[in-house]
């Protein structure tokens, strides 16, 4: 039987009721981690924004309490973009509420950013930033790195019949096990494995770095957090800088790195599958593509004197060259010094590893590997043919944890998402260049920026700051939204709202 | 029938997988390391 329009407002309005009501759980964590810090302020701030958010999550689950919760593909597409933007604006009150941003725009920046994992900020005097908001900030990163969905659909959904639709709308289709509330699972158990592993040596690192148990405890958290879902966020201003530690950084490397494979691959190694690790397209992409586009950037930046060292190279040019291609953005330099000390070769370098980002179905954003290796596939099948007898069949197989074969709908797709990217890269460096003049931005900073917006990056060539004009903050919080969900579901829902119910 | 496995070969199982996992992050590094070298004693 064909649902009213009415009807399928109130179910959408269920499942995003369903994730902002989850919401209002997790900000029980910062809360606890204030009031055992006796931030007074912030533990009312968060207890003011969770009973804020558990009256919109409720009351848009009420209003739907008797329709039947099936989702078709359009509105599980609708409801898991409508999701994001739904939490975005709930999320921030906490922020907002802490005076630690200057409008309520930069308090929905930040959300975006840590949901879409891309780790850019617009909080103000970070360095004396509550423990509360700092484990709101890496709490949203790393949630958001597994998926807002997934989060809802492994602890708080008991088989509801959209869950695969809303799975699908949140830009992931890998299924780990035949059940997509099992596969939710998983990612979580994997993810969970993961902090303890990763909190612990982060702890470690940061207590030889210096800091005293109780707060490299906290960092060890926050900075496996923001790793792992390769977010980019740190509790102090100067990121990865602060703590001065070669061991610190490569403990951090260990994991945004993995943090950036996709949860098949985590999943296939654990299960035993040890070929997978050399077999599978996208690690021998990244492999590729990290290990050409790291040898242009040390040539040159070994070559201009700028880190004359083996030492410096690797510290500064190798880890900011993978914090890019991770799309994690944490950042062992300041700034400033990607526009002003890195030669273009090397800006460019890091500009492509922002594009092509990580793994597909994993924390990372940007093209993803698969979609790099499918369009080099394909580009490889064209010439073959062409080169082949014309009777001759060429067939290119691709390892994706099984043989499969590259067919044109896989090679159009894959091109079609990165010449969306493309496209969305172009935009953001239109608009901001409107206003270049007056903030004195120069071409390349403006590209840099939003190659890391539209990867989902976070870092800054120095122009994301609370000054910045209103339209650059919204294109971008739309740039992080629309990079992270892969464009379908935002255009489903665009195309929902101004055209109105369409049948299937 | 499948026999069920136990805790220690689960934990033995998916502890590989991941030092698997962190093994090939470690040789990424030692090549990035190798480029260094050779991008810096390249400009002597």
């Amino acid at each position: 039987m064909r649902r009213t329009r009415l009807q399928e407002l109130r179910v959408m309005a269920y499942y995003v009721g369903l994730l902002v009501a989850s919401l209002a759980g997790l900000m029980m964590i910062p809360l606890t981690v204030s009031l055992i810090q006796q931030e007074w302020a912030v533990a009312i701030d968060f207890l003011l924004s969770a009973g804020f958010a558990a009256t919109v999550g409720f009351g848009l689950m009420l209003l739907s309490s008797h329709v039947s919760k099936d989702l078709g593909w359009t509105q599980g597409m609708v409801t898991a973009a409508g999701a994001w933007l739904l939490g975005m604006l709930v999320g921030s009150v906490p922020y907002y509420l802490s005076g630690y941003y200057l409008s309520y725009l930069d308090a929905c920046f930040d959300v975006m950013s840590g949901f879409t994992t891309t780790g850019l900020t617009m909080i103000q005097d970070l360095d004396h930033a509550p423990d509360g908001i700092n484990m709101w900030r890496m709490l949203l990163t790393w949630l958001g790195g597994q998926g807002m969905v997934v989060l809802a659909l492994s602890f708080f959904a008991r088989g509801l019949p959209g869950a695969f639709k809303l799975y699908v709308g949140e830009a992931k289709d890998e299924r780990l096990m035949p059940n997509v509330i099992h596969t939710a699972r998983a990612i979580w158990y994997i993810s969970i494995l993961y902090l303890v592993a990763g909190t612990s040596l982060h702890w470690a690192g940061a207590m030889a770095a210096g800091i005293s148990p109780g707060r490299a405890f906290l960092h060890g958290l926050w900075m496996f957090m923001a790793g792992w879902s390769t977010g980019g966020f740190a509790p102090m201003s100067q990121n990865v800088v602060y703590y001065h530690s070669l061991l610190f950084e490569v403990v951090t490397i260990v994991f945004f790195i993995i943090g950036s494979f996709n949860f098949n691959l985590h999943w296939a190694l654990w299960m035993g599958n040890r070929k997978e690790l050399f077999r599978n397209l996208e690690v021998v992409t990244f492999l590729i593509s990290t290990t050409v586009l790291v040898a242009i950037a040390s040539w040159e930046l070994a070559g201009t004197g700028v880190y004359p060292t083996v030492a410096t190279l690797f510290r500064k040019g190798y880890y900011s060259l993978i914090s890019a291609h991770t799309t994690t953005g944490f950042m062992t330099t300041y700034a400033r010094q990607f526009a002003l000390e890195w030669g273009p070769l090397s800006l460019t370098a890091i500009t492509i590893a922002m594009l092509f980002g990580g793994s597909a179905s994993s924390t990372a954003g940007g093209f993803k590997a698969v979609r790099i290796g499918l369009a080099f596939k394909a580009i490889l099948q064209d010439l073959r043919k062409l080169l082949a007898p014309e009777s001759a069949m060429v067939v290119e197989k691709f390892h994706m944890t099984r043989e499969a074969v590259l067919d044109d709908r896989l090679a159009r797709t894959a091109l079609s998402i990165i010449a969306l990217y493309f496209a969305m890269w172009g935009s953001l460096v239109v608009i901001p260049s409107y206003f270049a003049a007056g903030f004195g931005w120069d071409l390349p900073t403006i590209m840099f920026e939003a190659a890391s917006i539209t990867g989902n990056v976070g870092l800054s060539a120095g122009l994301t700051t609370a000054s910045i004009p209103w339209v650059v903050k919204v294109s971008y919080i739309a740039g992080m939204w629309l990079g992270r969900l892969e464009f379908l579901s935002v255009f489903v829902l665009i195309g929902y709202l101004t055209r109105g119910w369409r049948s299937r | 029938m499948r026999q069920k496995e136990t805790w220690g070969a689960r934990l033995k199982r998916e502890s590989l997988g991941m030092l698997l996992e962190i093994g090939l992050v470690i040789m990424m590094m030692a090549i990035a390391l190798v480029i260094a070298v050779a991008a810096t004693l390249g400009h002597y």
